[in-house]
């Protein structure tokens, strides 16, 4: 085999989920592809690489610097929402409910892995709560570590004089009852609300 | 209910085949190291969907192959339900029937395996971490979702002990962020705990004095690893961990928790432990496992499949002949290995099917 496909071969099996083989079908499509294509591809992974960064504010990932969630006016400034990955937030982002900032730690506390509050960027999330904020929505995960570092920001951010929220955890929309585990349950009941 | 046949192929050294199995007894022997505890590791696999030797899935793929396949055929009241489960390759796959599960808490529910081990029999001298074994195994046969609530507690454990060694200086809030996790699930862990035990006692008591006329009153007490109050509320354990934090800081370990919890075996007010023969404290833990047998019994209407590895050869004549009597007794199907050629003609009125097994392959007899 050539040397330039074994190198892109070697390139793309470092890719999660992707293995030797299909590495090598994916070479292959390439080159039965148009030229062209190759060459959009190869630009679109430097493209990448070379313009998409981290807002210096939310922690998105963006072209510009704030980021286009952050620079847009028609957002409501009041609010955070706080996430773990880039991923949640355009979770959240999807949902279409909401329409305040983000703010994205690039993980949660986790002593395992070495993470402390500053590489979960947790003092930049305090530094941006000025007049104008006036909730915070911690919408990290329901793991462990998820669960400890809406904790320990908690604390942090009530120091800073604002209110706090965590988003509701419980019964999945069409879940049956019966089948979701009593961890789950007891919070859906001890997270009840009135019906309006 | 009971098992009437299991399929394994690419399971460790097991070659591709079908058992039949009987209703009550079945009996397996062979030297060690051919593949009969890797039966009722299959079995437990097939039930739990995890080995009963703390073994990793990779582990049990049998060496050169891609994947393990097992199946079951399970007998309720005539009525079968076939369970199929591969392992390896693109993660876990699970059947029941022709239907593909995702939902693992629907497989779940199919079949449930009590497992013995040798290292069970030593439980009432061993260690806790055994005793504390034996408890989870138990609550999990009755509420799933133990299992869960025991490694959140054990990852909010770990990080905190975690915390504690590093050498830079200990940041307190992280620290207190990890022991109200702690608190929330270890509170929940040891409760769980304390009910069993609470619940297991007078069956246990009752059991060991039908086992042996002479035997004094077996007694269970629960013995939570923290200054926990009567309702061992989670907002006891926070309160102790935040009292040893000093102390936890100093030794660099989290030092009160469930991770201590433990339960004392007692005769007549006597511990175990220290006063029992060999023979008394293993006829204790005979009591204990039927008792499990018992309960799921009487508060699950379930039969669950008994697998008692390599046990029987430890227990003498006696013990051996009340415990087999008690399972069939509890209509349970019992599924033991064991090295010793002569048990099968001693056990020959009580088993309703022997098999041989040699280098992984398994045939009745």
């Amino acid at each position: 085999m050539a040397d330039a496909m074994q190198r892109l071969i070697g390139l793309l099996r470092q890719l999660p989920s992707v293995g030797e083989k299909t590495a090598t079908r994916l070479v292959f499509h390439i080159l039965s592809s148009p030229p062209d294509y190759g060459h959009a591809l190869a630009q679109a992974v430097a493209d990448v690489v070379e313009r998409v960064h981290p807002c210096r504010r939310c922690g998105n990932l963006s072209e510009t610097s704030p980021c286009s969630l952050c620079a847009d006016p028609r957002r409501d400034q009041s609010v955070i929402c706080v996430v773990e990955k880039v991923q949640d937030l355009l979770a959240v982002e999807n949902s279409h409910e909401y329409r305040g900032l983000y703010h994205v730690l690039g993980g949660a506390l986790s002593p395992l892995e070495g993470k402390g509050p500053d590489q979960i960027r947790a003092t930049e999330l305090v530094d941006r709560l000025g007049s104008e904020v006036r909730e915070v929505i911690l919408a990290t995960s329901a793991s462990v570590e998820g669960e400890a570092t809406a904790l320990y920001l908690k604390k942090r951010i009530e120091q800073a004089g604002v209110r706090v929220s965590r988003i509701a955890s419980g019964i999945p929309v069409g879940g049956e009852l019966e089948y979701i585990d009593r961890g789950t349950l007891a919070l859906a009941l001890s997270g009840r609300r009135e019906m309006s | 209910m009971h098992l009437s046949q299991v399929q394994v192929s690419g399971y460790r050294n097991l070659i591709a085949q079908s058992i039949e199995l009987s209703e009550g007894v079945n009996l397996f022997v062979g030297n060690n190291g051919q593949g009969k505890t890797n039966i009722l590791e299959a079995v437990h696999f097939l039930s739990s969907l995890r080995s009963f030797r703390a073994a990793a899935v990779r582990d049990v793929i049998a060496h050169g192959e891609d994947v393990a396949q097992l199946g079951a055929k399970v007998l309720d009241d005539g009525l079968p339900t076939e369970l199929k489960l591969i392992l390896g390759g693109s993660g876990r796959r699970l059947w029941l029937g022709q239907r593909s599960i995702s939902n693992v808490r629907e497989y779940l529910g199919q079949f449930k395996v009590v497992a013995f081990t040798p290292d069970d029999l030593a439980m009432v001298k061993a260690g806790p971490a055994l005793r504390r074994r034996f408890l989870d195994r138990a609550v999990f046969l009755f509420s799933p979702a133990h299992l869960t609530r025991v490694r959140q507690f054990q990852t909010a454990l770990r990080s905190r002990n975690s915390l504690l060694k590093q050498r830079k200086k200990a940041d307190l809030a992280v620290i207190d962020s990890f022991s109200q996790k702690m608190a929330e699930y270890g509170a929940e862990v040891s409760r769980a705990r304390c009910d069993f035990v609470r619940r297991i006692e007078p069956r246990a008591a009752a059991i060991l004095a039908e086992m042996e006329e002479t035997s004094p009153r077996l007694d269970l007490r629960f013995k939570a690893g923290w200054q926990a109050g009567e309702d061992l509320s989670q907002a006891d354990l926070y309160q102790d961990l935040c009292d040893s934090l000093d102390r936890d800081l100093l030794r660099k370990q989290t030092s009160h928790g469930p991770q201590q919890d433990d339960f004392e075996i007692s005769l007549a007010g006597e511990s175990a432990r220290r006063f029992a023969s060999q023979g008394q404290q293993r006829s204790c833990v005979v009591a204990l496992l039927l008792a499990v047998v018992e309960l799921a019994d009487a508060e699950l209407g379930l039969h669950p499949v008994i697998l008692l590895d390599d046990v029987s050869s430890e227990l003498d004549p006696d013990r051996r002949q009340q415990l087999l009597g008690l399972v069939s007794k509890l209509g349970s199907q019992l599924l033991i290995t064991t090295t010793d050629e002569g048990l099968v003609g001693d056990m020959a009125g009580q088993v309703n099917r022997r098999f041989r097994v040699y280098a992984g392959r398994v045939d009745p007899l």
